[in-house]
């Protein structure tokens, strides 16, 4: 007669089959068909030339393009991350404490995503621009005489990124913030900790998972945009989404564009890696001893 | 002509549609209930065709006509992508790909025996010994905002009173390969016709312009506006059909053509090789290069038709080059596409390598 602890394993693996199913067929099939496309065949002056071939990752690795412009997506995702992580703390803080303020504060948090990113992305050009809302305030407030143009540069698309990717670190934190027991701030403040020490040696510690799904989330994301860049970014700042569509769509060179497709994914998973494992052994380090 | 309309007359006009409404329906009884799906443009020459050119199509055959916008390139990699199963019946492209479509076998060769209003069309606007016909004709130029005064040469653009003013088109769009030849011709002092040809030495002329270049568009209609609104002076190069629709609203947004010469952009249609419902198709195309589709287009959209004797009226006259006569006084060029299209790859990476990196 089975155990239950094996027939509590052996449903827990059925009802994860589904989901296993469902990547296998829509998220790592099609990645390995990209890679496969990658080294398949190449494009010699218009023409496609079959037969395997690493020459398209030769060339992304040897024109100093391509390498620019993945490190301009890596430090963009990053800059992103790390902003959006300041500005969340706060408001995760509030959406974790509830009561209407909490409420207020997740609506205004959430109500963003109800509207789409190109829409938002065109505002956004509309404030940033020459003769936008920020350089017409920065005018007639006097802070500057002839501000410079914000749009079609790498700021744009990083103030754009971070709002739209904003909610996707921030419920994280609020989640982790809340399951936080409220005792343990208690304490800290009863044993003299003021209110910036209570945030350093309690919640940051106690939020890191939250901090880490968060700050993955709103890197891959930024990372693999295309809308934000395309349109705030005015080709000036491309990343790299916007040369894998140049390559397909208006070059047709898809072995090339599936190059720098699968060298984005690996740099992503890459650092998301290292995001995770970071975030692992903050979390060790600063509960070690905790139960003591 | 004019029509009194009295009762008694709208009488005889009522019996008389009644007498020949089933004699219309048998001609096309063939098509009823069919649907073709084609490609077109968006912008003004999309808009008029959605709204005037398919119903009055599908209320004279009894079928269906699904429209789907894109740009030239655009449309290319759907063909590519439903070669094996076309979807597409008919695609609008422009010139620049209707040999590469012939070649890659995504095309076929347009039935004149079915196309009657093939007669009227200017021989050198049928392309590829048959394979697509002109349906509009732009000129390639500089927009600028009506504040400004224009140059009158592109040479000028280099110059530092232009810096951060100009808008330039983007390697994605076609009329980024006419700045490359630009370029070489201001560089070299060699005309068009010569200078596409140095295009690759020409480079660094490029990379002189970038201080004063704003911003890489992608987005004609867009960049059109911008300038209108006085985000910057001048956009290079683009075609009169996205900016001419605003400076005839009113918009203070115009076309100017500098010395050393206009180009040519012209939009096609092509048929989809093995397309479904062939014979509406040829229908449909056929439509599109009658007079009473082509003069109505042409005062809309301010673009030039490609067909003989139409009588365009003094407005649009002013914007389009028409009729070839003027075509041919205006000296547009037309670029050697089969060389541009083999070099356009390594040429959008220098592109991106000076705008981009």
């Amino acid at each position: 007669m089975m155990s239950r602890a094996r027939a509590d394993s052996l449903s827990g693996a059925l009802l994860v089959l589904p989901a296993i199913g469902f990547l296998l067929v829509f998220f790592l099939a099609p990645n390995l068909l990209l890679v496969g496309y990658s080294v398949i065949a190449r494009m010699e002056a218009g023409v496609m030339q079959y037969g395997l071939t690493f020459d398209n990752y030769v060339r992304a690795f040897s024109v100093d393009l391509y390498w620019l412009v993945l490190v301009r997506t890596v430090r963009m995702g990053l800059m992103a991350a790390l902003v959006s992580a300041a500005i969340a703390y706060p408001l995760a803080i509030a959406i974790a404490q509830g009561g209407l303020f909490g409420r207020v504060v997740t609506l205004v948090v959430v109500t963003p995503l109800l509207v789409n990113v190109v829409i938002r992305s065109y505002a956004w050009s509309q404030l940033l621009s020459r003769q936008g809302a920020l350089n017409w305030a920065l005018t007639n407030l006097g802070i500057a005489e002839n501000p410079p143009q914000l749009l079609y540069t790498e700021w744009a698309v990083l103030i754009a990124s971070v709002h739209v990717f904003l909610p996707f670190i921030v419920l994280p934190l609020a989640a982790a913030i809340g399951a936080i027991a409220p005792e343990i701030g208690q304490a800290a403040r009863m044993a003299g900790a003021n209110r910036v020490r209570v945030f350093l040696r309690v919640i940051l510690p106690l939020s890191v998972p939250g901090l880490a799904v968060g700050l993955s989330l709103v890197f891959s994301l930024t990372a693999a945009a295309y809308v934000t860049p395309q349109i705030l970014g005015g080709n000036f700042s491309p990343l790299i989404g916007t040369l894998i569509h140049q390559q397909v769509l208006a070059l047709n060179d898809w072995p090339f564009g599936a190059a720098l497709a699968s060298l984005l994914i690996v740099l992503v998973l890459s650092i998301n890696l290292v995001f995770l494992r970071g975030a692992e052994r903050l979390t060790r380090r600063w509960t070690a001893g905790a139960g003591n | 002509m004019t029509i009194k309309l009295n009762r008694r007359t709208f009488g005889k006009l009522a019996l008389g549609a009644g007498v020949a409404a089933p004699f219309a329906f048998t001609r096309n009884a063939w098509a009823q209930g069919r649907t073709i799906t084609i490609g077109i443009w968006g912008g003004s020459q999309g808009e008029f065709i959605k709204r005037e050119v398919i119903p009055a199509f599908e209320a004279e055959f009894g079928c269906t006509v699904l429209a789907e916008e894109g740009a030239t390139l655009a449309n290319v990699a759907k063909l590519r992508a439903t070669a094996s199963d076309p979807r597409f019946s008919v695609m609008f492209v422009d010139d620049v790909v209707v040999g590469l479509c012939k070649e890659e076998g995504l095309t076929e060769e347009l039935p004149a025996a079915d196309m009657p209003a093939l007669e009227n069309l200017y021989p050198e606007f049928l392309y590829e010994g048959g394979y697509g016909t002109a349906l509009g004709i732009s000129l390639g130029g500089v927009f600028h905002n009506t504040g400004i005064t224009p140059p009158e040469t592109y040479a000028e653009l280099w110059d530092e009173k232009w810096a951060g003013k100009i808008k330039l088109v983007s390697p994605n769009n076609t009329p980024a390969m006419f700045f490359l030849i630009v370029a070489a011709a201001v560089k070299s002092g060699k005309p068009f016709a010569e200078a596409q040809y140095l295009v690759d030495d020409s480079f660094d002329k490029v990379a002189e312009l970038r201080p004063n270049v704003q911003n890489v568009y992608d987005s004609g209609i867009q960049a059109s506006n911008e300038v209108a609104q006085g985000q910057a002076d001048v956009g290079l190069i683009e075609y009169s059909k996205y900016v001419y629709p605003y400076t005839d609203q009113g918009a203070p947004v115009t076309m100017t053509y500098p010395a050393e010469g206009a180009f040519a952009g012209t939009n096609c249609q092509v048929l989809v090789k093995n397309a479904p419902e062939r014979d509406l198709a040829v229908a449909f195309m056929n439509r599109m290069l009658e007079p009473s589709v082509q003069k109505p287009l042409a005062e809309y959209a301010l673009i030039a038709p490609p067909i003989s004797g139409l009588d365009l009226d003094e407005k649009t006259l002013g914007y389009v080059a028409y009729p070839q006569s003027e075509m041919q006084a205006r000296g547009l060029f037309t670029p050697d596409w089969t060389m541009i299209n083999a070099k356009r790859a390594e040429w959008t990476e220098r592109l991106n390598q000076i705008f981009a990196a």
